[in-house]
């Protein structure tokens, strides 16, 4: 009969033990709001991230050979580099002509020569979130060993991804700008009018506190606008849907013109704190 | 065996979760590693439910949230608590039931999650009810046919 009590209680002790635990380990997380970043969080995620990148490539590699197959073609491959290629030269070239833009007015105003070029560094999403829709994270294979930190911008040529959230030696989590947790310094690139791009949950974000008198137009072009020190001016991120008037302000729905789900190659752009000459600090 | 059996079922699904399902529209909202633990709290002990909830949950953790690792885990070992419990006192393996079964899991899932954002002030997810309504249905329905599938297998090899 005791023995009988003792099966029974058994499980509901260790439950209520599990359940306290999980509690426990939450609390010290949630405590630890200043940085954002978890120990036990990194340790798994560094732990997992290499299994994850070594199956991301079977799985990837079987995915590329079924597509090769049926599309009867073997230019799949020197396609793919290509394109990848032609991003980066985008992203270059997009990155040379706002430093020119930039070294100009400089010149003009303050009579400087110089400005800092931002360094690049492509990758490929590995993975996506592991809890849609609740949040919108994807893992990339560019980490620490990359020159990747938490914080960079990651982008592709139709526009702003997310940021760095955390970061392994070979690989990373990047929060998507559509993520409920998301903010972004923004403004319309047609009269520079700034708000904050804040993610929804789902594929469209929301441009928050613009002024009830802003001229703000259905497709009008939403871009970075480097307030919040992380972005670098002047990024497309999407353009204009839909307008909702609030009682103090005006927000924008955005629809970003980077698809979360068509995400495969990204590019991080590497930049430092001190690089960054949009960075808040 | 059994072991490595459960390791290979994990690999499979993350691997699916992460990389796969994401690219289609709508199955996207499956939670495979809820599936996983139903079947388990259908099929073995609480002990040994809590013993996969917890790990399953905390990858799952590593994989989506931001910030906070327990989440996924702390709904995990509610859920399959409550159906292994309640799986070894009523007979709980009848297509119908189990679709309710991870109809229901699958909301009390989301609203424990949302539960805790709310508890340590975390941003949270307008979860509207139609998301609740397509993931439920997906849940239920790939669950449902999927342990009808895998429960025959083990019979037959039972048997064999």
């Amino acid at each position: 009969m005791a023995g009988a009590g003792l099966t029974i209680q058994k499980p509901i002790t260790v439950f209520i033990a599990a359940l306290l635990t999980l509690l426990i380990l939450m609390s010290y997380q949630v405590a630890d709001k200043i940085t954002g970043r978890t120990v036990l969080g990194n340790v798994i995620f560094t732990l997992l991230t290499p299994i994850q990148s070594g199956t991301a490539s079977t799985v990837n590699g079987v995915w590329n050979t079924c597509v090769r197959y049926f599309d009867l073609v073997n230019t799949n491959q020197k396609n793919q580099q290509l394109t990848q290629e032609v991003d980066e030269l985008k992203i270059r070239l997009q990155a040379s002509m706002r430093e020119r833009d930039e070294n100009q007015r400089l010149r003009e105003i303050l009579n400087l020569r110089e400005k800092l070029p931002l360094k690049l560094v492509a990758g490929e999403v590995i993975g996506g979130t592991a809890k849609a829709p609740l949040s919108r994270i994807i893992s990339i294979n560019r980490g620490a060993k990359d020159g990747a930190d938490v914080q960079m911008p990651v982008v592709t040529p139709s526009g702003v991804v997310g940021m760095i959230i955390d970061v392994s030696p070979v690989s990373s989590k990047v929060q998507l700008m559509s993520d409920v947790s998301s903010s972004i310094g923004a403004m319309l690139s047609r009269n520079s009018t700034a708000g904050i791009l804040s993610g929804t949950g789902t594929e469209l974000c929301l441009l928050k506190y613009l002024p009830l008198n802003a001229d703000i137009k259905v497709g009008d072009a939403v871009v970075t606008s480097g307030q919040d020190g992380i972005f670098p001016e002047g990024f497309p991120i999407g353009k204009v849907t839909k307008l909702v008037k609030e009682e103090l302000y005006v927000s924008a729905e955005v629809t970003p013109y980077q698809s979360s789900a068509a995400l495969k190659e990204i590019v991080v752009l590497l930049q430092s704190k001190n690089q960054n000459p949009g960075r808040a600090q | 065996m059994n072991l490595l059996k459960l390791l290979i079922a994990v690999a499979v699904i993350f691997v699916l979760q992460t990389m796969v399902i994401n690219r289609y529209p709508y199955f996207h909202l499956m939670d495979l590693f809820l599936l996983l633990n139903i079947y388990c709290a259908l099929n073995f002990n609480q002990m040994v439910c809590m013993g996969i909830s917890i790990p399953t949950g905390l990858i799952q953790d590593v994989f989506s949230s931001k910030g906070i690792i327990g989440i996924n885990a702390f709904s995990k070992t509610i859920i399959v608590f409550f159906i292994s419990g309640l799986s070894s006192r009523l007979m709980l393996k009848h297509p119908l039931v189990i679709l309710l079964l991870i109809a229901i899991s699958t909301n009390l899932d989301y609203l424990i999650i949302l539960g805790l954002h709310k508890l340590f002030g975390l941003d949270t997810f307008p979860l509207s009810g139609r998301t609740l309504l397509t993931a439920s249905i997906i849940n239920s329905v790939i669950g449902t046919i999927s342990y009808q599938m895998t429960d025959r297998i083990r019979t037959k090899k039972e048997y064999a």
